[in-house]
């Protein structure tokens, strides 16, 4: 598998007659982890939107290419519920979207997928209705992964789920783009999540949004969530939201 | 990761009381209870006959009409019928629920179809379907087509209206879904409309069958020369109450058989909704 670079020019977003982000530039290396955070409804769905090429951005330049070749990257999309046809079997709703000549072929890498994201053998056969929040959101992270995406698009993915089987998670997604190298561009509403996570936040923010301000993560991986380096962070990160939300603010302890 | 083996089963009879077994739970008593009823109705319907309460050239007893049940089935005449009805009913049916089911996916797909035809269904619904039994004979005459076309009328409003409204529930996330991952016009409309759509239709199909049942009797009753709707008229007009009683336990059986036909078939192809016991994880445990 291969990533993607990402870069957008001055680009901005119309939503129902009024824009919704203006004058957004971001350069996303191949290969890298990045983490966007804002204010609730400032477009950060919406840029993952049109990343994915679901919504059209009304001026500047998106451009996403392979580093190697320049060609098109795979683009693969985790939502926020996980979105599983109820009618299809876990494996099955995993075939559906893996590439493949053959039934059979599909069916081999679906498991295969499914076994990446522990899932327990068990319940491949079983209908997305028996699993659980946390066991559905990991057959979505395995849809996902059997289209061999280069550039991971992750929607607030695990903001439904409890706390302890979030952070489990959050080391089942590191643990699969350590492995197969796609860049990824992660929506949260975590601050702790985002710094874990990524090698860069991006705080969006303004009416209509642009990047304030980005936070390098300057710390090697395996990171320890209790890290001071990390709480530190968080703060700075926490403290530059709370500037940015006027309506509600959020407590946190400014420097 | 730890794994749990938990079977539903063991999981629930652990922690939730279990009910106290009554008496009427078992497999023989549910099958029996039912029958009381229907058992008590004929004891009085033999009972007030045999008292003379009700003249037997108005409601004859129980043993005349199974008597004469047997009878009509001997000499052919039931089966006759029963085929002619049959018949009727599942080209009517067949004529109704095609064009209900594709009118209905594609105006539930195109909106500027929906806008366009939707109002005029909406308006044909408003009146009633057996008034247009004068216009049907007159255009079609009093022969098969006309019977046939009243069915179908029957059973496709309501198998339109279904879909209709079956294909307009579908989960939008799960169309966005299959756009995101580019899954094609037709694969979108094998994997997510067909199934998605799916419970509303037969929803419509089992509306259309007893629709269609009605309409075949108005279909008999008005013109025909056989059937079991002729079989009422004609027991009618030769005073014969036990034959009109034999078409009647008839169509009871036939429309429960025919329901409960379609009903299996709803349990099998909507499997998924079916499951109640969850795949346990060890999720949080570890």
């Amino acid at each position: 598998m291969s990533s993607a670079r990402v870069r957008l020019e001055a680009i901005a977003i119309d939503l129902g007659g009024h824009t919704v982000l203006t004058d957004l530039s971001l350069d996303i290396p191949a290969g890298s982890f990045v983490a966007l955070v804002g204010p609730s409804g400032v477009g950060k769905t919406t840029l993952l939107r049109v990343l994915a090429g679901t919504v059209p951005a009304q001026a500047g330049q998106i451009r996403l290419e392979r580093p190697d070749d320049g060609s098109t990257p795979q683009i693969a999309f985790v939502f926020q519920e996980p979105r599983l046809l109820p009618w299809l079997r876990t494996w099955e709703n995993v075939a559906l979207v893996a590439p493949g000549r053959s039934s059979a072929e599909r069916r081999q890498r679906a498991e295969a997928a499914l076994a990446a994201v522990h899932l327990p053998e068990r319940a491949f056969t079983a209908w997305p209705r028996q699993l659980s929040g946390g066991m559905a959101q990991r057959v979505a992270l395995a849809r996902a992964l059997v289209t061999e995406p280069d550039l991971l698009l992750l929607d607030e993915p695990f903001s439904a789920v409890d706390a302890l089987t979030r952070l489990r998670l959050q080391d089942y997604l590191l643990e699969l783009w350590e492995r197969f190298g796609f860049t990824a561009i992660l929506v949260t509403h975590d601050v702790d999540e985002a710094a874990y996570l990524a090698d860069r936040v991006i705080l969006l923010g303004g009416k209509p949004a642009r990047v304030q301000n980005q936070f390098l993560v300057d710390i090697p991986r395996p990171r320890d969530r209790g890290d001071a380096r990390l709480a530190a962070l968080r703060a700075r990160i926490l403290a530059a939201l709370d500037e940015q939300a006027i309506d509600e603010p959020v407590r946190a302890s400014r420097p | 990761m730890a794994l749990r083996e938990l079977s539903a089963s063991a999981e629930r009879s652990e922690h939730v009381p279990q009910a106290s077994r009554r008496w009427h739970d078992g497999t023989f008593a549910r099958w029996i209870i039912p029958w009381f009823v229907p058992a008590l109705v004929a004891l009085a319907w033999w009972g007030t006959v045999r008292a003379g309460w009700i003249a037997s050239y108005q409601l004859p007893p129980p043993q005349r009409v199974l008597e004469t049940f047997r009878e009509m089935v001997e000499r052919g005449e039931l089966p006759i019928h029963l085929a002619a009805t049959l018949e009727r009913l599942v080209w009517g049916y067949l004529l109704g629920t095609l064009p209900g089911i594709a009118l209905g996916t594609l105006t539930g797909l195109v909106p500027l179809l929906r806008r366009a035809l939707d109002p005029t269904v909406q308006g044909l619904r408003a009146i009633p379907s057996l008034a247009w039994v004068p216009l049907f004979l007159l255009w079609f005459g009093i022969g098969e087509t006309s019977r046939i076309l009243l069915i179908a009328l029957g059973v496709f409003l309501p198998v339109y209206f279904n879909v209709l409204a079956a294909v307009g529930s579908i989960d939008i996330r799960l169309i966005e879904f299959a756009r995101v991952y580019r899954l094609g016009r037709w694969r979108t409309f094998r994997s997510v409309i067909i199934p998605g759509a799916l419970p509303g239709v037969l929803t419509g199909l089992r509306a259309g069958l007893s629709l269609g049942w009605m309409f075949v009797v108005a279909a008999e009753l008005i013109a025909a020369s056989s059937g079991l709707g002729f079989l009422l008229v004609e027991g009618q007009s030769t005073m014969r109450p036990d034959r009109v009683l034999v078409a009647l336990l008839s169509f009871g059986i036939l429309g429960k058989l025919s329901d409960t036909l379609l009903a299996r078939l709803e349990r099998a192809l909507l499997a998924w909704r079916e499951t109640i016991a969850s795949v346990q994880d060890g999720e949080g445990t570890a």
